[in-house]
């Protein structure tokens, strides 16, 4: 069509809209479609108008708009990525149910503390003695802790030692006792003191058969109020040796496992979440000879530790004392009773009279305080306080007689009832939530806990008497969790296994862990072994080389070998021990304080013992764990001696190893190299390199065969424990000598040793003293 | 004097007796405070002294000093020290008796726990800052 021919084309002068659009409505759905998808590839957030775009929205759906998640998430499938699934929050996640049951699975193979949540979230947690223990606090506080034991107060959860509940008649326990224990030791189970229950003991217990020390128990008679032929006994066993004792009385003693009783099945309606920490397996274990019968009460009952000065104000604060009102239960209204009628004052008044104590020393020693005290969390404070003793200016009476009476937690149904009474946290939440005034005080609590207090009076030596005294509380277990946080909301600090440790330094005692006890063997050799990792797993030049510092067993305590070389005999078969005999030990004591020459009254030693020291530094040096204690020569006492410089003998066969193994791999891995190339696959041979690591470790630390002549002086014997004691405020080590070598020293009529560390020629002196506790 | 001397024969006995150990308690401490002092035998002098004067520059109006027994005269040394450096401050002291207790510990199976009472002259000493009463 020209542009005439339009010209003259008549224009029609109406145009029928219908018309005019159903011939085209085609094109104008065309035109739709066109305009509403793109043809360009685009994703289905990119689809979106701009000021509904969000950042980051390929990869959180939950950025994009509800309509296009589904086509979103279909693209990401079709490009390849599996959509990510983001891990479910804390919250969810930390739902009381899998909580509840996650706790149980992962008891099964180690015990937790009754506080163990507690302190998994402040503390390094380690495994021991088939616990998992806290270690030390997070927050490093280790000199804190420290001052807390002489300032404050330090509180620790020691529920990994066990009671064991024994019953019988009162000879038949002391025959059964005497059999495991030795009256040389110290006193008896059957001691005067004891036997009332006003007072709690320790023993060494021994194996029966061959008399090796199994460990340091202690023990509490239950008072024995109707006078009957039964008698009770708890003894408190610690974990590291608790599965030697019960084998002990199981194989030796013949105990026999008792068939399950239904009345001691433990309901389990009764489990909070808190207390579901425990895996109970539904009984009590329990064992009977024709005679006694000894149930394990590791379930029932917890045990703290309370040391310093503040913890008798602590105590004061977080335990209200129970009353005898018409709402509180039957047995504490028996008990209150019973234990006001008698002549002598009651535990409550004793108590009472306690308030003005501003430190647990001045109480009598190793005493038992039974109490029944009222919900510790309905006397929190609204913060964190430090409790603080009263004053008073007039001395109070301390000294009246306190009257034992039997406390209701030695009564299993008594427990059993308590247990059932704890209201859980959320309840307890709930009732405050319900006060008419926000923040005011509940009214008195309804529920009331048996609980035991034992006073432990700490270091007994003249010099920094009563270090490390304070409270010991036994409670039921199933209350551990609230009182542990009254203690800790009243200004205790808590500690760990590590402060343990550190307390028994600091008050120059040995460790419970004797080196002659099978439970002290292993800790040993754990210790060992750690060391020797450690020691192969710095490079070859970082690493000590004990050779040239003439140290023979760098990383163990050789007791055996450094015995046999100081018997005269020269061959020792029999196994040594270490000198637990009072009255030998004191005699020692004395004859070295008082620089005496009658040596000769001494009663002789056994050849195969050992005899815990104790060395305070006289000028300058720390030791560590294994530094040497060694026997001075004349001369040595004016001017520190030092080792003379000395050669490697295998310096040369390690270096030539070296490069012969070098010289190896390299022929090896031309082997293999042209292997490949020929198609064929040529295996590393392991066993070549196992070898070769097992010879160089040997070649490094080759095995003692000499440590009493090993150096120029004569060594005695091993640290077992050194630092730097903040006590005493100088460097002192505690640690074992062997009894042959006390007596040469004894003979040269001085009391300095001579200490050098494993990585230095350089000699100490030090003041030697017999651990006599 | 013979009294005296009939006195430490009798603890001499006691503590020498096969079926008890001696072992003294704590002194019981009346008061507990920043400015409070105990001084004993064994506590350096100097560092107490220098402690004192930390509590004086910081404007402490009142230190008080505990002594006891053998200590007493290094007590009444360091007080009349402080005085002497720090003409603001004067002297008061108190004499008291204080009852100490000593535990005696069975150290055979027949024996039972005891304690003996001994009594034991102390001094407080107070130094308070003569000018700030006002």
């Amino acid at each position: 069509m020209s542009d005439l021919e339009v010209e003259n084309a008549d224009i029609p002068n109406f145009l029928a809209m219908h018309k005019f659009a159903a011939s085209r409505i085609r094109e104008i759905q065309v035109m739709n479609k066109a305009l509403s998808t793109t043809t360009a590839v685009k994703l289905a957030f990119q689809k979106l108008p701009r000021h509904m775009r969000r950042r980051a929205m390929s990869h959180n759906v939950k950025r994009l708009p509800r309509r296009l998640r589904e086509i979103h998430l279909n693209q990401q499938l079709k490009s390849g990525l599996p959509p990510k699934q983001k891990r479910p929050s804390r919250k969810y996640r930390r739902r009381p149910y899998t909580l509840t049951s996650e706790f149980v699975r992962r008891q099964r193979r180690v015990t937790w503390l009754n506080t163990h949540i507690w302190h998994a979230k402040r503390f390094h947690m380690i495994e021991k003695w088939g616990y998992r223990i806290p270690h030390s606090p997070c927050d490093r506080a280790f000199r804190a802790c420290y001052r807390a034991t002489i300032k404050h107060c330090l509180v620790q959860d020691i529920s990994f030692c066990n009671c064991i509940e024994i019953v019988g008649k009162f000879d038949h326990i002391v025959d059964c006792f005497k059999k495991i224990t030795d009256s040389n030791t110290g006193l008896s189970i059957a001691a005067k003191s004891f036997i009332g229950g006003l007072r709690e003991g320790n023993t060494i217990l021994f194996r029966p058969e061959n008399r090796k020390a199994i460990g340091k128990v202690e023990f509490l008679w239950k008072p024995n109020c109707d006078n009957s032929k039964e008698r009770t006994l708890w003894l408190w066993c610690h974990a590291a040796y608790y599965n030697e004792l019960l084998d002990v009385f199981t194989k030796t003693l013949h105990f026999k496992p008792c068939i399950k009783d239904e009345s001691v099945l433990i309901d389990e309606s009764v489990l909070i979440v808190d207390e579901s920490l425990l895996i109970d397996d539904g009984n009590v274990q329990k064992y009977s000879n024709n005679q006694l019968t000894l149930k394990v009460l590791k379930w029932d009952l917890s045990r703290f530790r309370l040391t310093g000065p503040l913890s008798n104000a602590i105590l004061q604060n977080s335990f209200k004392l129970a009353e005898n009102t018409s709402a509180t239960p039957e047995w504490v209204q028996n008990y209150l009773n019973n234990s006001t009628s008698q002549p002598f004052t009651s535990p409550h008044d004793y108590w009472e009279k306690l308030k003005f104590v501003s430190s647990p020393t001045e109480v009598s020693p190793h005493i038992v305080l039974p109490l029944i005290i009222t919900d510790p969390r309905y006397n929190f404070p609204k913060k964190r306080t430090k409790a603080l003793p009263l004053e008073t200016i007039n001395n109070c009476n301390l000294s009246s007689r306190v009257n034992f009476f039997e406390c209701p937690l030695w009564d299993e149904n008594i427990r059993k009832v308590v247990k059932k009474s704890k209201i859980s946290n959320a309840k307890l939440a709930e009732l405050r939530q319900q006060l008419l005034v926000p923040g005011s005080d509940l009214d008195e609590p309804p529920v009331k806990i048996p609980i035991l207090l034992v006073q432990r009076p700490g270091r007994k030596q003249m010099e920094y008497r009563g270090y490390g005294s304070g409270w010991d509380i036994i409670l039921p277990s199933s209350w551990a969790q609230p009182i542990w946080l009254s203690l800790i909301i009243w200004g205790g600090r808590s500690g760990g296994l590590r402060e343990n440790d550190r307390m028994i330094f600091e008050s120059g005692s040995q460790h419970y862990l004797c080196p002659d006890s099978l439970a002290g063997e292993q800790e040993e050799n754990e210790v060992s072994s750690k060391m020797k990792e450690h020691f192969f797993r710095l490079p070859p030049n970082k690493r000590t080389n004990f050779a040239k510092f003439k140290i023979s067993s760098p990383f163990e305590w050789n007791w055996r070998l450094l015995l046999k070389e100081w018997s005269h005999s020269g061959n020792l078969e029999t196994d040594f021990f270490v000198l637990r005999d009072k009255k030998l030990l004191k005699s020692l004591q004395d004859t070295f304080c008082k620089n005496s020459k009658n040596t000769q009254s001494l009663e002789p030693l056994s050849e195969n013992c050992l005899i815990p020291i104790k060395v305070t530094l006289l000028k300058r040096g720390c030791c560590k764990q294994f530094t040497i204690i060694c026997l001075p020569q004349d001369g040595d006492l004016s001017v520190e001696p030092v080792e003379p410089n000395c050669n490697d003998p295998n310096e040369k066969a390690r270096k030539d190893m070296r490069k012969e193994h070098k010289f190896l791999l390299r022929r090896l891995k031309r082997k293999r190299k042209r292997g490949k190339n020929k198609g064929e696959l040529i295996p590393i041979d392991k066993d070549i390199l196992k070898n070769y690591t097992s010879k160089m470790r040997k070649l490094w630390l080759p095995e003692s065969t000499k440590i009493r002549h090993s150096c120029s002086r004569e060594v005695m014997g091993f640290v077992k424990h050194g630092d730097f004691s903040f006590l005493a405020a100088k460097s002192t080590a505690i640690g074992y000598i062997t009894s042959n070598s006390l007596m040469k020293l004894l003979a040269t009529k001085r009391n300095k040793v001579l200490i050098r560390n494993t990585n230095s020629k350089q000699y100490r002196l030090g003041f030697l003293e017999i651990i006599c506790e | 004097m013979a009294e005296n001397k009939s006195k430490r024969q009798f603890i001499k006995q006691t503590h020498n007796s096969s079926d008890h150990i001696r072992i003294p308690r704590q002194p019981k401490k009346p008061e507990r405070a920043d400015n409070i002092l105990y001084v004993c035998s064994k506590t350096n002098i100097k560092a107490q002294l220098e402690k004192c004067n930390k509590l004086v520059n910081n404007r402490e109006n009142e230190i008080i000093i505990y002594c006891m027994g053998a200590a007493i005269q290094r007590g009444i040394l360091l007080a009349l020290q402080i005085c002497e450096e720090n003409i603001a401050y004067k002297l008061h002291t108190n004499t008291l008796t204080t009852e100490l207790i000593d535990d005696l510990e069975p150290a055979v199976d027949d024996a039972d726990y005891d304690i003996q009472r001994r009594f034991n002259s102390a001094l407080r000493i107070r130094i308070f800052n003569s000018n700030s009463i006002e």
